[in-house]
């Protein structure tokens, strides 16, 4: 491509505009004083007919005339041509994208295949040149699979392309720019190494340099399924899936599957299966959305609505299958799994020598706060009736202590007051009454694991006050101090396998917590400490991280993978859409699984997708490039034009 | 305008010259020019009887003694010409080329000069519009002309000039006594040869000067060009003309001088009249030691 290597020449150009002035302004006809136009006008007579041609020969003088001061301008300006780059090897970067969307084919082939394959063939022709063919798989995390290899190394490349070809590419979205900044470590080595981006993506502009081989066919489409959730509404579940026609208008049938509808695992009841449709008519490129409800709803262009019957209406569930029904390019994305139909049972025990509301609606206010995973059923001990110790998940005690702790739960313990009863030995404290307690109200200050603690993260220790407390003289070591008073804890938790307990060592009956949110934040923090959530959703996209968590010794993922506890809480990720299953027995011995989905990216079913551009690789690249000048050649090009204009003047005035 | 040609020097060049008129020509006494009538002059003619009323004094008695008849010897007449020299006084004259009208004063002048050496009768007639003026009426005698020749100095040379009109139109024209010299350039749509004709019809010799510049022999411009007579009024005049010039266009304009001179000279031939063109670059005694001896009129 031409370059103007002193661009100011082009000053000259301003020749141009003088020149048209010239022609407005100059005089047509240049006055002279003659003793008498006779002769001349006798002259006229005599002059032949000539044909129109001096008209033309005109304007052929003008556009000479600009054609030479343009050419001027251009040899003032330096013009040249870019030659080889300094470095003579032959350098090409492929970059791949592994978005999930390259998945699409034609039934055949995956656009990944073909790109694959186009790659492949044009490496092996550089290699075969002597260059160097560098390779860049570009999913989430982009990486070289080749990096400079010349045709001494053909036999590894190969074998890594072979390796990518089996492997596939990503579910992911890809990241382009990571997989450009990548490519600069090539171009650092040779600035004139050529990239061609083989994509699915069609971008409106492309930086200069850079070559975009769109491998999809007009011929591909996709019918998908977006996004699905389900919520209870009135007591029964509503299911909202959105779905998308991308490349085609037609009717799509949004099928529903629920498994195990109306199911009441705690009361042994199994449920039912239940299974629904609705035909959607799916415009190209518009997203559609489908309510299946008890009572349906008012439909407009992108809304559709599903009345579903007092026969096909649920309360709870195992699973919810969605599905659609089309032969398309991209099938990754036309099942989705919705799970969290059934809430895990947590059952509580509240035993109290002297039972106050406060705790109850702290209770209860945790049970409404923790209802998206936990159905928490509380048992309160009749005033006088001794507690129970066994077959619950959490206890309860104030003031009045158990002969023994239980075994099979956790165990918060309220003011355990030594002159109503003992505590008890397994609890590992020891308590007394405090004596020199001068009667007036004291804030609470923080204990020396309060910072971060997740018990303690949303107190205030400054507002609570108390007038009263249990002392506790000694505590086995692996308690967790979170409140204290004068150095003496006033809340500690010790969380170990089998033995998880929290001690508050004041009564709300001696403290203003009764009144402060902390009350309930507190009964709240604690079961969340004591049952953290297994996974903390039921969907998620590829490579979304969620938290996993295990009430027993260890969990173990349906590949047959187990994470100990020792590990919790974890953040996890999986790469590939489907269902997948955690398993667990907690330290009481119940076994408990999760499931949950795993989603193809939404923006990757858009399988025609386009975008404005990409950051140049280029950009701030010192290219030492050498010039050809084309002096000469403009010289012979302007030397041509004045020889013409010349002959046209000579013939002009002929 | 002062004709700088006009000194002692150039007149007395011309002393020796005169005027060659015809023959036939009838004339005034007392001149110098031998016409075909006999008169009193020294140089015989011829010889014819005697017839009743002859001056005996004229017999030639020596011819009586051999033949015994009465001859009487016949002598040639010399008589007094008019010359009239009519001087074209139009801009394209003198306006934009004051040479050219040094050129015509001077030629006018010399012509002149021989008339008046001859002891013609001279006229200086200056043609400006539809008249021919002559201020100094009948100059006789080489006093008067050289007054004349002082005044010459002050002619205007402007605006057009009718040929035909003026000369037709001057009162003096008289028949079959003189030469008659139209001195222009004859770059005129007027009808000039309708007055020689009428000239001709006077009897009187007619002489045509046709005097041009070398920018009129060989114009040297090109391009585009526009060319405002000496004679328009304004810009906007007809006679004003706006002309590519090119080499085609100049050979045109050769073309059509040299066919306006021909046609002249044969014009001028076929009435007796004589013709004769010169350049404003050429001496001013070579046309009257060259041309004008050459066409006879002067020896």
């Amino acid at each position: 491509m031409m370059k103007l290597l002193v661009p100011l020449g082009l000053l000259g150009l301003i020749g141009i505009a003088v020149l048209i002035l010239i022609y407005i302004i100059r005089p047509n006809y240049q006055t002279q004083h003659v003793s008498s136009t006779y002769v001349w006008r006798l002259s006229l007579n005599y002059k032949r007919k000539r044909p129109p041609v001096s008209k033309i020969r005109n304007i052929l003088i003008f556009i000479c005339q600009l054609l030479i001061l343009t050419a001027m301008a251009l040899l003032m300006a330096w013009p040249a041509i870019t030659e080889r780059s300094l470095n003579d090897e032959t350098d090409a970067i492929y970059i791949l994208d592994s978005s999930a969307s390259m998945y699409a084919g034609d039934g055949e082939n995956t656009r990944f295949d073909r790109a694959l394959s186009e790659i492949r063939t044009r490496a092996d022709q550089i290699l075969a040149e002597g260059g160097k063919a560098t390779v860049i798989v570009a999913d989430d995390a982009p990486y070289f699979l080749a990096q400079r290899v010349d045709s001494s190394r053909a036999m590894r490349f190969h074998a890594d392309m072979d390796a990518l070809k089996e492997k596939g590419c990503s579910y992911a979205v890809s990241d382009l720019e990571a997989a450009l900044t990548l490519s600069r470590d090539v171009l650092e080595a040779n600035p004139s190494a050529a990239i061609y981006l083989f994509t699915d993506t069609e971008y409106s502009y492309v930086p200069e340099r850079v070559t975009v081989e769109l491998v999809r066919e007009n011929t591909e489409w996709n019918a998908a399924i977006l996004d699905a959730s389900a919520e209870r509404e009135n007591g029964y579940y509503t299911i909202t899936v959105q779905i998308a026609c991308y490349g085609v208008t037609q009717e799509l049938k949004v099928e529903i599957n629920v498994d195990g509808a109306n199911s009441i695992p705690a009361s042994g009841v199994a449920g039912n299966p239940v299974e629904f449709y609705k035909y959607v008519d799916c415009d190209d490129d518009a997203v559609k959305t489908v309510i299946f409800r008890v009572g349906g709803g008012v439909e407009d262009e992108n809304l559709f609505y599903y009345d579903v019957s007092d026969t096909q209406r649920f309360f709870s569930f195992n699973s919810i299958q969605v599905s659609i029904e089309a032969d398309d390019s991209y099938p990754v994305d036309d099942h989705f799994s919705i799970y969290g139909g059934q809430k895990e049972l947590l059952k509580v025990m509240y035993y109290s020598t002297d039972p106050n509301p406060f705790i109850q609606t702290a209770l209860g206010i945790a049970h409404n706060a923790l209802a998206d995973r936990y159905d928490l059923e509380v048992y309160e001990v009749k005033k006088g009736d001794a507690p129970v110790l066994e077959g619950y998940d959490f206890y309860v005690f104030e003031h009045g202590m158990p002969s023994r702790l239980p075994t099979d739960g956790a165990v918060l313990l309220l003011d355990p007051n030594p002159n109503i009863a003992p505590v008890p030995l397994e609890a590992d404290f020891v308590a007394e009454r405090t004596s020199d307690f001068n009667g007036s109200s004291v804030s609470l200050a923080e204990g020396d694991d309060y910072e971060g603690h997740p018990v303690t993260r949303y107190i205030v220790a400054d507002d609570i006050e108390v007038s009263f407390y249990d002392m506790i003289t000694d505590y086995d070591p692996s308690y967790q101090v979170l409140l204290t008073y004068d150095g003496n804890p006033m809340l500690m938790v010790r969380n170990e396998e089998e033995v998880k307990i929290a001690v508050m060592a004041f009564s709300v009956h001696f403290s203003n917590l009764a009144k402060l949110p902390e009350n309930f934040l507190l009964m709240y923090s604690i079961i969340d400490y004591f049952f953290p959530s297994v996974i903390s959703g039921n969907a998620f996209e590829v490579n979304e991280s969620f938290t996993l968590n295990t009430w027993g010794d260890e969990l173990e993922f349906s590949s047959g993978e187990v994470f100990s506890a020792d590990q919790m809480p974890m953040k996890f990720s999986l790469d590939t859409p489907g269902d997948y299953r955690f398993t667990q027995t907690t330290y009481y011995g119940r076994d408990i699984s999760v499931e949950v989905f795993i989603k193809p990216p939404a923006e990757e079913s858009n399988i025609r997708k386009t975008a404005d551009s990409f950051s140049d690789p280029y950009e701030g690249m010192t290219r030492e490039t050498v010039y050809r000048d084309l002096l000469i050649i403009f010289a012979s090009i302007l030397f041509g034009l004045v020889l013409l204009e010349w002959i046209l003047q000579s013939r002009e005035n002929k | 305008m002062k004709p700088n040609k006009l000194n002692d020097a150039f007149f007395s060049r011309l002393e020796t010259m005169s005027l060659n008129l015809k023959s036939s020509l009838a004339g005034y006494f007392g001149g110098k020019h031998l016409v075909r009538t006999y008169g009193q002059t020294v140089e015989f003619a011829d010889y014819r009887e005697y017839q009743l009323g002859d001056d005996i004094r004229r017999i030639d008695w020596n011819l009586f003694s051999r033949f015994e008849k009465y001859f009487l010897k016949l002598f040639t007449d010399e008589r007094q010409m008019q010359v009239q020299i009519f001087l074209d006084c139009s801009g394209s004259m003198g306006k934009n080329s004051p040479q050219k009208a040094e050129y015509a004063v001077a030629a006018t002048a010399a012509l002149g000069f021989l008339a008046v050496q001859n002891m013609d009768k001279l006229n200086l007639c200056f043609m400006t519009g539809n008249t021919a003026t002559d201020p100094f009426g009948t100059i006789v005698g080489k006093n008067s002309f050289f007054r004349a020749v002082g005044e010459l100095s002050s002619l205007e040379f402007d605006g057009e000039a009718d040929l035909y009109s003026c000369i037709t139109s001057y009162p003096n024209v008289s028949e079959n006594n003189g030469l008659s010299v139209i001195i222009s350039d004859f770059c005129t749509e007027s009808d000039w040869k309708k007055a020689v004709d009428y000239l001709c019809f006077k009897k009187r010799q007619v002489l045509l000067l046709q005097v041009l510049t070398p920018e009129e022999i060989d114009p040297v411009y090109e391009g585009r060009v526009s060319l405002i007579d000496s004679e328009s009024v304004d810009l906007e005049d007809s006679k004003n003309l706006k002309l590519r010039i090119t080499r085609g266009m100049l050979a045109a304009y050769q073309e059509a001088l040299r066919d306006f001179r021909e046609d002249m000279r044969v014009f001028c031939a076929k009435r007796e009249a004589g013709y004769i063109t010169v350049s404003t670059d050429s001496p001013i005694e070579r046309v009257l030691f060259g041309e004008l001896l050459k066409d006879g009129i002067m020896s």
